[in-house]
């Protein structure tokens, strides 16, 4: 099965489904992660984003297909998973009666690979007080905790799932400093869940955008971001457009202007929309991430 | 990796260990309180600690009851409860490893309970004894293994229902409940078709107890095993 994708790739997702008697949660989900690269996985509230990490994690059962992580199947080779991937939740749920130094004594021991001086450097770093109980830390050092217990064993792999939901700017800040400096030899591979398409597009190398289970586009986010344009076409008094070009996204025309997102643009398209339309004027303006998010799950929305 | 578990563990039930500490002291003080009350000032005879002794360590296992089916019920869903099951779900200790932690901790508190009462009223009682009266009696064997039976039956119907339930409050219902349903059922069948007679009651129930008991774990653990969310 992981044949079908690179020899390289850190994570690989194969027709993972998830069910609820009738609602699918997760529907057909297939996609690779290269090794040592960023990926982003957006999409609205209910996408199947957390559902599709949680299978990762081997923490949910996919109703069908499989996941792989380092070569690890996660259905039968979970703790093998579990000992090279380093994961924060959304919600964090470290033993709350616990302090800071008993948490962090009782992860240290289940990994061999525990780094003691990597530890030390975040705890000081966090600025979390050892003799503090979990129950007492604010949200984000919790979070920060979180961070700390997932990248101290130097796991080849690093699943965020919206680990800065909620939180201030300056956690955030601190936080993806946290996270950036656990990538900077470039050798581990992250996978994260955000709703904050700024902190998306800073980390990602690649982003894929999940709707209703259904994976939208999973592309480099360059390559996406350089791609991707608003075209926004004045027509003719009286006309309506005749065709849209492919790679049309999502649209929308009010009274003589007829806006698109197209992906894949080129000089080329734009030569097809205005020969095939009663075009008066064309503009073309380049789309931020969360823009492009937005017109794709708009988009998909209006086809179903 | 075991030792971390281990630690875990003992933490998470801290409070039963001071209930089952304080449910197996208090028969021992009520001996020291009753010496005092009876002879005052001057020290009871051996004879009368031999006895008080024996008595004592019959209470202080039926007292151990409570904190078994507290163990059972707490093992598995205290943790589900505030959702630390999630946190240590993704950790590297496989599912046998946390569940061995827990059988540990938890045959570590019944031994610490057990095997002292046993030592008291088997070793320590009848050396004190002056052969007056039947220590046998005192002892009351049967009635030790219709403790014995109840506790694994407690505690596996607790672990049974911790392993089902999200609720450590439900799972210790679900031992009572499953305990006061085999007395039940022993009660109507003797009274009803007469089986088993009176005298044989005893042997069945506790027979009955121990076997269902040992099946609850079973079925809880493999439960446990082979479940993949936390």
């Amino acid at each position: 099965m992981s044949g079908q994708f690179p020899a390289g790739s850190a994570i690989e997702l194969v027709g993972l489904t998830k069910r609820y008697g009738t609602s699918v949660v997760v529907d057909r989900l297939s996609l690779s992660v290269p090794r040592g690269s960023t990926f982003g996985l957006i999409g609205p509230n209910g996408a199947g984003k957390s559902t599709t990490i949680k299978m990762l994690m081997g923490l949910l059962a996919p109703t069908s297909g499989s996941a792989r992580v380092l070569g690890f199947d996660v259905a039968t080779r979970s703790r093998d998973v579990r000992r090279q991937v380093g994961y924060v939740p959304e919600t964090h749920q470290i033993y709350r009666w616990m302090r800071v130094g008993e948490v962090v004594g009782f992860v240290k021991l289940l990994y061999d690979s525990w780094d003691d001086r990597l530890c030390e450097d975040l705890l000081d770093r966090f600025a979390l007080d050892r003799n503090k109980r979990v129950k007492h830390l604010s949200k984000g050092a919790i979070a920060k905790l979180g961070l700390l217990l997932a990248i101290a064993h130097k796991p080849e792999v690093l699943v965020l799932d919206e680990p800065v939901s909620g939180m201030d700017p300056i956690i955030r800040e601190e936080f993806l400093e946290g996270v950036l400096q656990a990538v900077a030899d470039g050798r581990r591979t992250i996978l994260f869940s955000s709703h904050n398409l700024d902190d998306v597009r800073r980390l990602a190398d690649s982003v894929a955008i999940l709707c209703e289970g259904r994976l939208v586009v999973h592309r480099d986010t360059d390559a996406l971001l350089a791609s991707t344009k608003r075209v926004t076409a004045v027509l003719k008094d009286g006309c309506l457009p005749r065709g849209a070009p492919e790679g049309v996204i999502w649209q929308r025309v009010a009274r003589r202007e007829w806006s698109l997102t197209i992906t894949d643009f080129s000089g080329e398209v734009l030569g097809r929309l205005k020969d095939e339309n009663p075009i008066e004027t064309v503009t073309v303006e380049d789309l931020g991430l969360e823009d492009i998010f937005k017109d794709y799950i708009k988009g998909r929305r209006a086809v179903e | 990796m075991m030792r971390s578990l281990l630690w875990k563990d003992f933490r998470l039930n801290t409070l039963i260990w001071r209930i089952g500490l304080a449910l197996g002291i208090l028969p021992y003080l009520g001996a020291v309180a009753l010496a005092m009350l009876r002879d005052g000032p001057s020290w009871p005879g051996t004879m009368f600690w031999s006895a008080v002794l024996t008595q004592a360590a019959l209470l202080s296992l039926a007292g151990s009851e409570l904190t078994l089916t507290l163990l059972g019920g707490n093992v598995i869903a205290c943790e589900r409860a505030d959702r630390s099951a999630e946190f240590l779900a993704y950790l590297p200790p496989s599912r046998a490893q946390v569940l061995g932690s827990k059988a540990l901790v938890s045959l570590g508190a019944a031994a610490l309970i057990w095997v002292p009462n046993l030592l008291i009223a088997d070793l320590l009682a009848p050396a004190l004894h002056d052969g007056s009266v039947d220590i046998a009696a005192l002892q009351q064997a049967s009635l030790r293994w219709g403790l014995a039976a109840t506790g694994i039956l407690l505690f596996g119907a607790g672990w049974l229902g911790s392993a089902l339930l999200d609720s450590p409050a439900v799972a210790v219902g679900f031992g009572f409940g499953l305990w006061i349903a085999v007395i039940a059922s022993f009660a109507a069948s003797t009274n009803t078709l007469g089986w088993p007679t009176a005298e044989r009651v005893a042997a069945w129930y506790a027979a009955s107890s121990a076997v269902l008991g040992a099946l609850c774990i079973g079925i809880g653990s493999c439960l446990y095993l082979r479940r993949i969310e936390p």
